[in-house]
């Protein structure tokens, strides 16, 4: 288990830098998502922000279609990766109104798990499509990776660690992260559990695989790692729940870049998905002391 | 990183990311746990119990004293004679007190009151049933009594020595039984023809038991250990387990359970506040009042139904909190005759912005190639 050498701050060469592309495509979508809020109740017309993903899917077709925009590609389509398996997982919950009647009741266990695991399979479609359609060279999702030592001492330790700092921590500090031990759900636990589970899965492929590939193609990974961390902080505001959020938002920001961190260091996603499912199984399997209360 | 440019870009778009977020947090909606409860108007006071019935005001003892209280609005009018009260029970204006000499009393909120009948044993516990001819149980060390609301409870069923009752639930649907936990850790069930069979299965539930019955017929139980049990149509299964604190200290004492509506439940510690279930034990949420002590647990009105209209009260050492049902994360509802205006605009929005960030991406590199397409 030799240590790794990561060239943080080397950029990639002959690319450009990239930033008109991303600010142009962040502040487009900051637009799509806001500007609504205008005339008409976003979260009556469009929950499961749609809108987002036909946005994203518009600049995708383009910039694979139109020779000048390809640069802008693999970054159109690691927002499209974010924003389709998101609305397809929300609707399948039934946040769209009528969801499929084939997977189970509003709220069961059969409806969150089918949600779930959706979402991971669609986003792993989504990485290969990326991984094969967007122009060379080939993207390093850190996906198809043999696992070591290292890998796994990444994954415990930092679960553990986790859970450590879960439990040392105040809940009103840490918002919905704080997770002091209450009590034991029965069986919602293990049901609720998979589900995020598969979640947990799905998010790093989509934030540490496909969009940090996609940044690291025209930026350092240093500057690519922090970005992605920002985006799924902000990202999580999408989430519905009643928990504190003003900590919870920059306390997933700090995960974000702690699993690009480890996703970098040991060339892998595994470790961070380790961290990352042992996290979202212990927030429902626990009756977590800040959330509707205390 | 050496780039001064460069650093002035990422410290553009961190600052950006974040503002977006705090602005996106400013409108999120998020309610905050002190929003659930409130404190109930009036003086503070030093609750011991209260009863739970489905009229706006309920009996409780508060300073070893029974009266009717309006949480709403504070008031608390003390029951004449109610001095040294053990237990109180209500239905709508009906009350009964156990006081701690083994008077039986029966009360009329804003009305009279009078001594049904002294019962021997040391008191444990007084329930009423639900239906148009309700049933009376008052329980202590010698035996339960029982017969209808307004009798002087001429029906007694006696127990083991070694199994007196400790604790007496009410049950919330007509014909139903009435639980009562034995010293000896036994659950029973109090049928309608006065006699006693116990729970085949059921957990001992130790000292300071709490026990519920839901409208749809589950029963919930827990006892010394933190341990909450469900009986289901396929028998006794743990649901929750409450935790010591912090790890390595005591489990918090369950303190009451109230049952509302077909599913939904509170259950009332000393020092994690109250738990909440919605789904008759499967899930549970932490719905805790400022003060994490409770004692005592109340539902008053419909509290977790279609159009709520009661309220949860929660007494503790630090006053009595009011909890008004808020809307739990779930798909909401969409409706609305403006919604295709709406959907109108926002697909307007989306394809205008998607055609102008396409076109000024475009834009400065539109020389690279002649052909459009490639």
């Amino acid at each position: 288990m030799s240590p790794v050498a990561v060239p943080w701050l080397a950029r990639p060469a002959g690319r450009g830098v990239g930033w008109r592309e991303f600010t142009l495509i962040l502040g487009g979508a900051a637009i799509v998502l806001l500007l609504p809020r205008v005339f008409g109740d976003p979260q009556g017309v469009d929950p499961d922000a749609w809108r987002l993903t036909g946005y994203f899917a518009a600049l995708t077709a383009a910039s694979l279609l139109v020779r000048p925009l390809r640069a802008a590609a693999p970054l159109s389509f690691a927002f499209l990766t974010l924003g389709l398996p998101f609305s397809t997982w929300l609707w399948l919950l039934g946040y769209a109104g009528p969801a499929p009647g084939l997977i189970g009741g509003p709220d069961s266990l059969a409806r969150n798990a089918f949600a779930g695991i959706a979402e991971m399979v669609l986003a792993l479609a989504m990485a290969a499509c990326f991984h094969y359609f967007t122009p060379a060279p080939r993207p390093n999702l850190r996906l198809w990776v043999r696992p070591t030592l290292l890998m796994l001492g990444m994954g415990v330790g930092g679960s553990l660690l986790f859970l450590a700092i879960g439990f040392a921590l105040p809940a009103p500090l840490l918002g919905r992260e704080g997770v002091p031990l209450l009590a034991l759900n029965g069986s919602a636990a293990l049901a609720l559990g998979i589900a995020n589970a598969t979640s947990a899965i799905a998010q790093e492929i989509q934030f540490r695989g496909v969009l940090m590939s996609a940044l690291e193609r025209q930026q350092s990974r240093l500057v690519a790692m922090l970005t992605q961390g920002v985006i799924f902080g902000v990202a999580h505001i999408a989430i519905q729940y009643e928990g504190p959020a003003a900590t919870f938002i920059p306390i997933v920001i700090l995960l974000g870049w702690l699993w690009g961190w480890m996703s970098v260091r040991s060339r892998s996603l595994l470790p961070a998905m380790l961290v990352h499912v042992v996290a979202d199984f212990f927030i429902v399997a626990v009756v977590v002391s800040g959330l509707y209360g205390g | 990183m050496a780039d001064p440019r460069r650093r002035r870009w990422l410290a553009a778009l961190l600052s950006a990311g974040l503002g977006l977020a705090l602005a996106a947090l400013a409108t999120a909606p998020v309610n905050a746990a002190s929003l659930w409860w409130s404190a109930a108007p009036g003086p503070a006071r030093s609750w011991s119990q209260i009863a739970s019935d489905s009229g706006s005001t309920t009996l409780a003892i508060s300073g070893g004293v029974a009266g009717w209280l309006d949480p709403l609005t504070g008031s608390f009018q003390p029951v004449a004679g109610g001095a040294g009260a053990a237990y109180v029970a209500a239905q709508g204006p009906s009350g009964l007190v156990l006081l701690r000499d083994g008077r039986l009393l029966a009360t009329q909120a804003g009305g009279t009151t009078h001594v049904l009948r002294l019962l021997p044993g040391q008191p444990r516990g007084v329930g009423i049933g639900p239906g148009r001819r309700p049933r009376v149980v008052a329980a202590t060390s010698s035996g339960l009594f029982w017969g209808p609301l307004g009798s002087l409870l001429p029906h007694r069923v006696p127990l083991r020595e070694s199994a007196t009752p400790i604790h007496l639930t009410s049950p919330v649907s007509a014909g139903e039984p009435f639980v009562v936990v034995a010293s000896n850790g036994e659950l029973l069930f109090l049928g309608t023809n006065g006699r006693l069979h116990p729970s085949v299965g059921a957990p001992r539930l130790g000292t300071h038991p709490v026990v519920v019955e839901l409208g749809d017929g589950v029963l919930l139980a827990g006892g010394r250990s933190g341990l909450v049990w469900g009986l289901f149509r396929s028998g006794w299964q743990p649901v929750l387990q409450l935790l010591p604190y912090g790890g390595i200290g005591g489990v918090p004492a369950l303190t009451a359970m109230i049952s509302d509506g077909p599913t939904a439940a509170y259950l009332g510690t000393y020092g994690f506040g109250t738990m909440l279930t919605p789904d008759g034990g499967y899930t549970w949420y932490r719905a805790a009042p400022p003060v994490a002590d409770v004692v005592g647990l109340a539902t008053l009105g419909p509290v977790f139904a279609a159009r709520p209209r009661g309220v949860v009260v929660a007494a503790t050492p630090g006053g009595l909190f009011l909890h008004r049902l808020q809307a739990l994360p779930g798909p909401p509802s969409y409706r609305g005759a403006s919604l295709e205006g709406q959907i109108l605009g926002t697909a307007g929005v989306t394809v205008v912005t998607a055609a102008l960030a396409i076109l000024l991406m475009w834009w400065p590199r539109r020389r690279e190639r002649r052909r459009l397409f490639v």
